[in-house]
């Protein structure tokens, strides 16, 4: 199958995620995982899923990866702050360290 | 959102059904799982498989402490794979074994990739605090060097079958180059080291064994030009060779071995070849062949020296041939001095080195006959005498300019200038003066008194017929006796005229024993003068003209006398210019010793000739005498400068 635009992100509750491909290499666990050389599941069916992220993170992670895509090549004084509400800090660091992003 | 630290975190969110009992058979259960995996990886058959749960499994038991099991375990798992492609190689037959290993090789390396993939977190988060271990991309190139490429069964094979096909290649065979290519790479990829031990060294052993028996079965055709053809053949091979399959770094050591072998080691036997070595090719004036010589010896280290050196030899003996042999010494143009500067601008590119050979050779045989300076300017003399009857203006300054080249070698250039101007004066005073001279008399002018160098118009009577004779003044003054005498002996005639014995001998020649002009009769009739031959006016000379030009009876070249005279005044003239170099030198230095006196004035006036070194003795001592100089009273080899 060849690599589409998008791919869609599923949580540990269900949720599912369709973002840009773009936007989800921000993830360097991601990028592996659809590396076509790798011939891996995930590489076929453009879909992952992460037992161990909720759908409140997974939601915020995506809205991450689009801010980092959008800021990339801003200057770091221009950039707004991506606000992480002290109940999800926790969970939200834990994830973005497996994700590697 | 960086977050590269999270090794300390305690993961409670993530869920695995084993996670929550730490129990010993917690890692072996995740194991199994990457170990499947792993094999699946090998086997190419990743699809059935999820990456996020393998990379969820290995990032769990990291977390979880288990690392350096993980990473043992790993390295384990690979390394059982790679026995089993030690095996399957062992067991292939030779033609299908270098393909089989390109073909494991780059599975191997393909499915490194896969497995390192999902095992990142360890990669990124443990390794990294672990001096000892490789990583995972280092861990397979191990592997894989110990597993399979220096296998025992293994090595020796992959090294005589590339080895072999590299000599089928040199045969002339074709082979695959993309799979030698291949083959040298991994060597690459396992690092210079294991490139140079188990490829590059026999590698560089075996051209060379190869190219000095071919050295050796070249060289029984006995053939030099073709030779060389054939070495230069090869080089370009080998280099396309290097090229094409080999590390870049390896090019000139497989150049350098090719060219010891081909070249190094045979050049001194090449340059010997008899009929087509280098002697035979100088005096066939084989330039293309010379020049392939040149540009091969130029690869090779003394290889041009070597050159120089026949090249040197040769011409110093050509030369000594010619400069010992007494006819063609006399003639400038047979040492060819431009055919010479022709073949080393064309046959060895100009190269300084060979010039200087060239011209340390000329200067040398050149210098071994003393007349050289005598003959060059004769031979001059002869060419502006005849100016341009039947030649062009174009071939006398050509032949001028190649007499002229060789005025540079000569030591004794003090020589040739007394020789110049004596014959420069002869032609001044005859009238035969050419254009050329004018430049070429451009010297101080130093004229001496040549009495018999005048002309004189003569009115005679011959038994009642009248004639003008236009004679020289040697010529006129004997005829001026027959004024008052009838008859005279050529001791009379010596003894009246004063004129030098020899130079007196060629007037009454010029006189009485040229057919035509015999305005004397000779008793006997001889062509030689005898003392007591009696001498008196022919009355039955006739000739058609009234006028009736005596020539000379010409001097081919100076008589012995005339040349030790020159010589003699050479010497003379040196005396004064040793002596103002000693002055000069001492004035300098204040205080020197002999020896370093003598080589230092022998240095100076080298561009114009080499001093003897009695001749400085002497001068030295009259110097002293003359109170310009003093020897030191305890060291009498030293001497002191008064003012």
């Amino acid at each position: 199958m060849s690599q589409s635009d998008t791919v869609k992100l599923i949580s540990a509750d269900g949720f599912e995620f369709i973002i840009s491909r773009e936007a989800a290499y921000v993830s360097n666990t991601i990028k592996s995982m659809l590396d076509e050389q790798g011939g891996f599941m995930e590489s076929e069916t453009n879909q992952i899923t992460f037992p161990g992220i909720s759908g409140a993170v997974l939601e915020r992670l995506c809205q991450y990866c689009y801010y980092k895509v959008k800021y990339l090549h801003t200057p770091s004084t221009a950039i707004p702050e991506f606000k992480v509400h002290r109940d999800m800090a926790l969970d939200l660091l834990m994830a973005a360290n497996y994700l590697d992003m | 959102m960086s977050l590269g630290r999270g090794g300390r975190l305690k993961l409670d969110m993530f869920t695995h059904p084993v996670r929550k009992n730490l129990d010993h058979s917690y890692f072996d259960t995740n194991w199994a799982l990457l170990e499947n995996a792993i094999k699946e990886i090998n086997n190419h058959n990743a699809s059935r498989l999820s990456f996020e749960q393998l990379y969820r499994t290995a990032y769990q038991l990291v977390v979880d402490k288990f690392g350096h099991r993980l990473y043992a375990a790993v390295r384990e798992a690979e390394a059982e794979y790679l026995r089993g492609v030690a095996e399957r190689l062992d067991l292939l037959p030779s033609p299908s074994f270098l393909p089989g290993l390109k073909y494991e090789w780059e599975r191997h390396m393909k499915s490194m990739g896969v497995i390192r993939a999902f095992l990142l977190y360890m990669e990124r988060m443990y390794i990294p605090n672990q001096p000892q271990l490789a990583p995972l991309n280092q861990l397979g190139l191990d592997l894989w060097r110990d597993g399979v490429v220096r296998a025992p069964r293994i090595a020796p094979r992959a090294r005589a079958l590339l080895l072999e096909a590299v000599a089928r290649d040199r045969g002339g065979e074709l082979v695959d180059a993309s799979l030698l290519k291949a083959i040298t790479s991994m060597y690459m990829d396992l690092g210079p080291v294991v490139y140079r031990d188990d490829f590059e060294t026999p590698f560089l052993e075996q051209t060379s064994l190869f190219y000095a028996a071919e050295a050796a079965s070249l060289l029984q055709a006995a053939d030099c030009p073709a030779y060389l053809a054939a070495a230069a053949r090869r080089l370009e091979e080998e280099r396309a060779r290097a090229q094409a399959y080999l590390c870049p770094a390896s090019a000139p050591r497989l150049l350098g071995a090719v060219e010891r072998a081909l070249i190094g080691d045979q050049l001194p036997a090449l340059l010997d070849l008899p009929g087509t070595g280098l002697v035979p090719m100088l005096r066939a004036r084989q330039y293309d062949d010379l020049h392939v010589l040149y540009r091969l010896a130029a690869r090779v280290p003394g290889g041009p020296v070597l050159v120089q050196e026949a090249l040197g030899a040769h011409l110093r003996e050509a030369g000594k041939a010619l400069v010992t042999d007494p006819e063609r010494a006399k003639d400038p143009l047979a040492f060819e001095r431009d055919v010479w500067e022709n073949l080393v601008d064309k046959a060895f590119a100009g190269d300084r080195q060979f010039v200087y050979t060239v011209n340390r050779a000329f200067e040398a045989f050149l210098n071994l006959n003393p007349r050289s300076p005598e003959y060059i300017s004769l031979y001059m003399d002869d060419k502006l005498r005849r100016g341009l009857k039947g030649t062009s203006e174009e071939e006398l300054e050509s032949a001028l300019d190649k007499a002229i080249l060789l005025f540079r070698f000569l030591q004794e250039k003090d020589v040739f200038e007394r020789y110049y101007k004596q014959h420069l004066a002869k032609r001044l005073l005859q009238g035969r003066i050419s254009s050329d001279d004018a430049g070429m008399a451009g010297k101080r002018s130093c004229l001496t008194w040549q009495p018999g160098m005048g002309t004189a118009e003569i009115k005679a009577n011959f038994g009642g017929k009248r004639h003008e004779l236009s004679c020289n003044t040697h010529q006129m003054v004997v005829l001026m006796l027959f004024n008052d005498s009838d008859r005279l002996t050529t001791r009379e005639i010596l003894a009246a005229t004063q004129v030098p014995d020899a130079e007196l001998r060629r007037v009454l020649q010029s006189l009485a024993c040229v057919k035509g002009k015999n305005v004397l009769r000779k008793e006997p009739m001889s062509k030689e003068i005898g003392d007591a031959d009696v001498f008196s006016v022919n009355d039955s000379f006739q000739s058609r003209l009234y006028k009736v030009k005596i020539g000379m009876v010409v001097a081919q070249r100076e008589s012995d006398e005339g040349k030790e005279e020159t010589r003699e005044r050479v010497e003379e003239d040196r005396k004064p210019q040793i002596e103002a170099a000693i002055v000069r030198i001492m004035k300098a230095r204040k205080q020197l010793s002999h020896n370093s006196i003598v080589s230092e004035v022998t240095r100076q006036l080298a561009v114009r000739f080499i001093p003897n070194q009695q001749v400085i003795k002497k001068r030295i001592e009259s110097l002293i005498e003359r109170d310009f100089m003093e020897r030191d009273a305890t060291d009498r080899t030293l001497y002191r400068y008064i003012a």
